[in-house]
């Protein structure tokens, strides 16, 4: 009996018209009416969100702190490049004012000698006065206070001068003069601009982290709504493989444009950042660079956030995988 | 070549099954599925059919015996091996297990995409089989869309479309009209005269009447033939 039914099913076959043959192959031809979907759908719900918020964030926070970080990067090599080429000399006033007088024109004399210096400007009695102004009211004859004289040296061979053997020299000079070292100055502005950086590096790690146990947590979550789709593809024979490179390229794709939005917003507020950090170092330091390369880095962020997140995301889910079927 | 051929496709030692601290629901079932037989499952409802066939289709390991699968042991088989020994099992399940948020063109064309088949040819054996089915004009609906016995067609071409070595179905005329029944085991049948090894869980007594092939009966935990 079994037989004539396979008997049957050959005629079928062999029955089927060439002109619907014909129709099928053109049917194949066309490009199908609707997209091929992803086969392990994201969450559509708040995980899906979850994700775009957290990589957003996470981008704009990087951009700004990183900026940050350059920012000051850039601001302290410009002032290492002008404070080591300039520095100032106190000389502390005598008893007697002819003396305070004389005083100044030998350490101003012996300075002007002195090999790499350049420069040697007293800074005016107008320009104490103004500096001292608020404090002693304006009419009162300067000549006539005990107030140290500050000169302004310049200095040719910034790198290698050597300040302590200008300070010995100095005092045999002049009892009263002494050098306003820079380069303390400058230590300490570096220790604080360090530490300054290692809390910028200790948000940037937290904002990775924070990012990271959302991901890994979204991908948990997501793999569990859709457990049933796992052990579907895992029968029809998917490698996990397989089924984590189709998790992770549907995320890439979200936290991509996520990662470009949250780069985008943080644009405008470096800008402005930037802007006000000019206007506070106009005092202190020269100009703050913030050029192509830092732009770069900020322009990399979402790649390397999606990278990230993809990382993160194939690592989860071959790990959670496991765990199932 | 000569060897393999009569190689049992599946070979079962001693298997018992039990899920957690349950009692087992089969035990020392000794058996083997010759390369191109056909048999028919039967058992009532709740004997164990399903179970049975998802250890064949690698869904699950056995809790007792040896379970071999192509000549694998499939307790000593790797991940991605499993992997791909299941490419060369079709399954018909009793639930269809479609993926529902995919068209039935995407769930049909799923074992090929997997194999890395390119998109072409894809599409042309996809639209054959559906064609060949009567689902070609339902082919871009979501299959959680289309009705029971559409679904039933739908499995029952995505467990062929490969050409499956074997093909376990689990209740694969259960919800359509005689008439699609009929068409379907032919399609077995095809399939079968083409080498592939069948296996068929059904309640229908007028099934296995009108196909007089080897039945099975699972009871009580055992395999047993049915004369
Ligand atoms: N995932 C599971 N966890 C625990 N027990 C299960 C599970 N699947 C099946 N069982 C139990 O195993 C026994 C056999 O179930 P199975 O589905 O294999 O029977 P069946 O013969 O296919 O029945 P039917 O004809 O109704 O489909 C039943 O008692 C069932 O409760
Ligand atoms: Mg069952």
């Amino acid at each position: 009996m079994a037989d004539d039914v396979i008997e049957k099913f050959r005629e079928d076959k062999a029955a089927t018209p060439k002109a619907s043959k014909a129709k099928l192959k053109e049917l194949a031809r066309q490009k199908p009416p609707v997209e091929r979907k992803a086969e392990l759908p994201l969450d559509e719900g708040y995980a899906k969100t979850f994700i775009k918020v957290t990589v957003a964030v996470a981008v704009f926070l990087f951009a700004i702190t990183l900026s940050g970080v350059l920012g000051i990067n850039a601001m302290f090599e410009n002032s290492k490049r002008q404070v080591v080429s300039n520095f100032t000399v106190q000389v502390l006033p005598k008893p007697n004012y002819e003396e305070s007088r004389q005083d100044l024109l030998n350490v101003v004399g012996f300075l002007e000698k002195y090999p790499d210096v350049v420069q040697v400007s007293v800074l005016s009695d107008s320009e104490l006065h103004a500096l001292l102004e608020p404090w002693l009211g304006g009419n009162v004859d300067i000549e006539l206070l005990p107030i140290p004289k500050l000169l302004d040296v310049k200095i040719d061979n910034a790198k290698g001068f050597d300040y302590k053997t200008l300070a010995a020299r100095l005092s045999e000079v002049s009892a009263e003069a002494s050098i306003n070292d820079h380069n303390l100055w400058l230590s300490r502005l570096l220790k604080f601009i360090n530490s300054l950086k290692m809390l910028a590096v200790t948000v940037l790690v937290l904002v990775a982290a924070a990012a990271i146990t959302a991901i890994v947590f979204a991908a948990k979550t997501g793999l569990n709504v859709h457990k049933e789709i796992i052990s579907i593809l895992h029968v029809i024979g998917a490698t996990d493989k397989y089924i984590a490179l189709n998790y992770v390229k549907e995320i890439s794709k979200m936290s991509l444009l996520a990662g470009i939005a949250g780069a985008a917003a943080a644009a405008p507020a470096i800008v402005i950042i930037g802007d006000m950090a000019k206007g506070i170092e106009a005092g202190i330091f020269n100009s703050v660079s913030f050029g192509a390369g830092e732009w770069l880095y900020i322009l990399l962020l979402p790649l390397i956030s999606t990278a990230m997140t993809a990382l993160t995301a194939y690592l989860t889910v071959v790990k959670t995988l496991r765990e199932m079927m | 070549m000569a060897v393999r051929e009569f190689e049992p496709i599946v070979e079962m030692k001693n298997v018992g099954l039990s899920y957690g601290d349950n009692p087992a629901v089969l035990s020392n079932i000794d058996f083997a599925f010759r390369r191109g037989s056909l048999h028919f499952l039967t058992g009532k409802s709740g004997a164990g059919k399903t179970s049975l066939l998802s250890m064949l289709y690698l869904a699950q390991k056995p809790t007792e015996g040896t379970l071999k699968v192509f000549g694998s042991n499939v307790s000593l088989t790797d991940r991605d091996t499993l992997a791909f020994l299941r490419r060369r099992i079709g399954v018909v399940f009793q639930d269809f297990r479609l993926l529902d948020h995919l068209s039935v063109f995407d769930n049909v064309a799923l074992p090929l995409r997997l194999k890395g088949m390119k998109e072409k040819e894809i599409r042309h054996r996809v639209i054959e089989l559906l064609a060949w089915v009567e689902l070609k004009d339902n082919m871009y609906v979501k299959s959680s869309e289309i009705s029971g016995g559409e679904k039933q067609r739908a499995a029952i071409a995505r467990a062929v479309i490969n050409r499956p070595e074997l093909l376990l179905a689990d209740e694969p005329t259960g919800n359509v009209d005689s008439e699609i029944a009929q068409k379907l085991m032919k399609l077995f049948l095809e399939l079968n005269r083409l080498g592939t090894t069948v296996v068929i869980a059904t309640h229908s007594n007028e099934l296995m009447e009108r196909y007089p092939y080897p039945r099975l009966k699972l009871e009580n935990g055992a395999l047993t033939y049915v004369k």
